[in-house]
């Protein structure tokens, strides 16, 4: 029986391997592959340039610990478990643990490569900020340290209430934080120790709120979450059947909507704009946003390619946040719903271009700020302008090539 | 009295080679409630689909508020209200958002709004839902909402599928309760529903729909005497007329 599900779960690998290999086909049809290996040599080239000439005052320690932080916390798995297991399944709980086995040695084994694979870019950094510990020492202590994250993953998706699984996250990207950051700046015996005593104070917490035997809801939730992110990365190459997505309340940008005026000429824009502020696509530009203001401002501030790099890094975030707002014209666009209220189609497309807009403009002003204001600080004043140019100019050219796409679609129709 | 619904020699369906409905000719009139019925797969809901025009037919009009589709969609479309029969909700609006954003699209004015979405929200007792989204509701507060919405529009007609699903016996009450209401407001109800009982006791008319044809239709009296059962419950006409053999075992 045992063997079942172990036998299970690959048959669940393989088909969802078979599933998505016409889309990977797509993808790499597309020239994407390509986009990001040039990518990569460009950036991997610009890297190198800027470690022949570290400067002094370089954050080394904190860039290291935020990108170590962010590989060792995130502690993705993949199930493939569906919500139609809660019948078929859940008789068999006790037996899941084979069936968990295999996804949490992947999970671990494709973390960990992923973990290496940014030590080694980090590690010649590194070593040219005088560490007390040599960088290959550090390899068996980080995959330690990545098992351990992994299991305290495990026992926070345990969690019965949210709120806990919440807090227990946040104290463990917290420890992380913390002990990450003593491995790169103190002695190795010293750091070891402070480790043993977070891993220690996070077990014990992680005891104390109420766990279910096993998280099957936090599962299925999980692996709709993940078949959407790739559903999503693969819609942006070809078209592909969707799943629906669980809405987000985000309250903190829902209130826009009550300030849409009621009138009959406004329910597109009311409902585009909850649909762009409560679905994946809100959340995806939030992320978008703060991943580009992050980069744009560190790659800002280091003054690399003498502010250069940080425009390009905005400009980039900036399209890509075009991109993706210009989708909200796909969302509801095959509902039942609008064929049944009497609502003029025209109505609909304007709303869509409205709020792709002001979306995108919502995100590129913060963009080119955080890439123009450190360069502009640093004496950058050309690449300083350029950021926040370029930015603010992506917003009306966006908006045009949307408007054309839904001038053919209406014609089209 | 001009009806609100006039449809003249309908026939449809998927394929025209295989049309599910054929020459269906009826009318509803305001303020009268009409019960749609038949058996699974007699054609009840892809009248309603056409009627909704979200099918075409390949012959005959379907004219709502005096108008055909084609001819002026938004008098078309602004003439009814529907409830499906399973809630077609969106997953990232709440309750409050739905009846607003319905309130929108009927041009209904904000005072108004209000004014019908508190008593509506306060009858159905969805008071504490009100800030939930739809992917959180169960089936039969989805279908509230759905009625709600309709209720909301206050058109002439409304056209519900099936409405009794999944609620609880307290909303039934306040659905029919509030269609009557509305009927003698002058609406029109065309409701298609298994639940004969209920229709018997609510509706003015019935269309008896077997194999996609109109086999009977007319008042609960009209259609006892085209049976010859002076007396006889909607039910058991509804046997009479679709399975004879299984009235025969029921007397």
């Amino acid at each position: 029986m045992e063997h079942d599900l172990e036998a299970l779960r690959r048959a669940r690998a393989e088909d969802w391997r078979k599933a998505v290999a016409p889309y990977v086909r797509d993808v790499a049809r597309s020239g994407f592959p390509s986009f990001v290996v040039l990518a990569a040599l460009v950036s991997l080239s610009a890297y190198t340039v800027f470690l022949e000439d570290v400067p002094p005052d370089f954050p080394t320690a904190a860039v290291g610990t935020a990108l170590m932080t962010l590989l060792l916390v995130r502690s993705p798995l993949r199930t493939y478990l569906r919500p139609a297991d809660a019948v078929f399944l859940m008789p068999r709980e006790h037996e899941m643990g084979r069936y968990m086995k295999a996804a949490r040695r992947n999970g671990y084994v494709a973390g960990s490569v992923l973990l290496l694979a940014a030590w080694l870019l980090y590690a010649p950094l590194y070593g040219k900020s005088g560490a007390p510990t040599g960088s290959a020492a550090l390899v068996p202590v980080l995959l330690a340290l990545k098992a351990l994250e992994d299991a305290c993953a495990w026992q926070e998706r345990r969690m019965a209430r949210g709120n806990a699984r919440l807090l227990c996250r946040l104290l463990r990207a917290a420890l992380t934080v913390a002990v990450v950051y003593a491995l790169l700046t103190k002695p190795l015996i010293a750091a070891l120790g402070f480790a043993a005593a977070a891993a220690a104070l996070q077990a014990a917490v992680c005891r104390l709120p109420a766990r279910h035997r096993f998280p099957w809801q936090r599962l299925f939730d999980e692996e709709a979450r993940t078949r959407r992110r790739y559903e999503r990365f693969f819609r942006s190459f070809t078209d592909i059947p969707a799943e629906a997505a669980a809405p987000a309340r985000r309250p903190y940008l829902a209130w826009i909507a009550g300030y849409i005026g009621h009138s009959r000429d406004h329910t597109y824009l009311m409902l585009y704009t909850l649909t762009l502020v409560r679905t994946d696509l809100g959340g995806m530009l939030i992320r978008l946003t703060i991943v580009g203001v992050l980069a744009g401002a560190a790659a800002g501030q280091a003054g690399v390619l003498a502010g250069w790099a940080g425009a390009m890094i905005a400009w980039l975030f900036a399209l890509a946040a075009g991109v993706q707002a210009g989708t909200v014209r796909d969302a509801h666009r095959h509902a039942v719903w609008r064929h049944l209220y009497p609502l003029p189609e025209a109505g609909r497309r304007r709303a869509a271009l409205r709020v792709a807009t002001v979306a995108h403009f919502a995100c590129a002003v913060p963009l080119g700020l955080a890439a123009g204001l450190p360069a502009a600080f640093a004496g950058h004043w050309v690449p300083a302008a350029a950021a926040l140019a370029g930015c603010l100019a992506l917003v009306p050219a966006m908006a045009l090539r949307l408007r054309r796409s839904l001038a053919r679609e209406t014609a089209e129709d | 009295m001009e009806p609100i619904v006039e449809v003249r020699e309908l026939s449809g369906g998927y394929s025209p080679r295989r049309p599910v409905l054929h020459d269906l000719t009826f009318t509803v009139a305001p303020g009268e409630m009409v019960g749609l019925i038949g058996l699974n797969g007699a054609g009840k809901s892809t009248t309603i689909r056409h009627l909704l025009g979200l099918m075409k037919p390949y012959r005959g009009t379907v004219r709502i508020g005096g108008v055909t589709l084609d001819e002026n969609a938004e008098r078309y479309r602004r003439s009814f209200a529907y409830v499906p029969e399973t809630p077609l909700l969106f997953d990232e609006l709440t309750v409050q958002e739905h009846l607003r954003l319905t309130a929108m699209a009927y041009g209904i004015d904000e005072s108004l709004y209000n004014e019908r979405s508190e008593r509506l929200i306060g009858e159905f007792r969805m008071a504490d839902k009100r800030s939930a989204f739809a992917a959180h509701l169960s089936k039969g507060m989805k279908q509230k909402v759905m009625i709600m919405n309709a209720l909301l529009a206050s058109p002439p007609l409304y056209v519900i599928d099936e409405p009794f699903l999944g609620l609880d016996p307290l909303a039934v009450r306040s659905l029919l309760e509030r269609l009557d209401e509305e009927k003698r407001s002058g609406s029109a109800i065309l409701v298609s529903s298994h639940i004969l009982s209920t229709l018997e006791s609510y509706c003015d008319r019935y269309l008896l729909l077997h194999d996609g044809r109109l086999i009977v239709s007319g008042t609960l009296e009209a259609l006892r005497e085209a049976a010859g059962m002076p007396g006889a419950s909607l039910e058991r006409l509804f046997f009479r007329f679709i399975a004879p053999e299984r009235d025969a075992y029921g007397t």
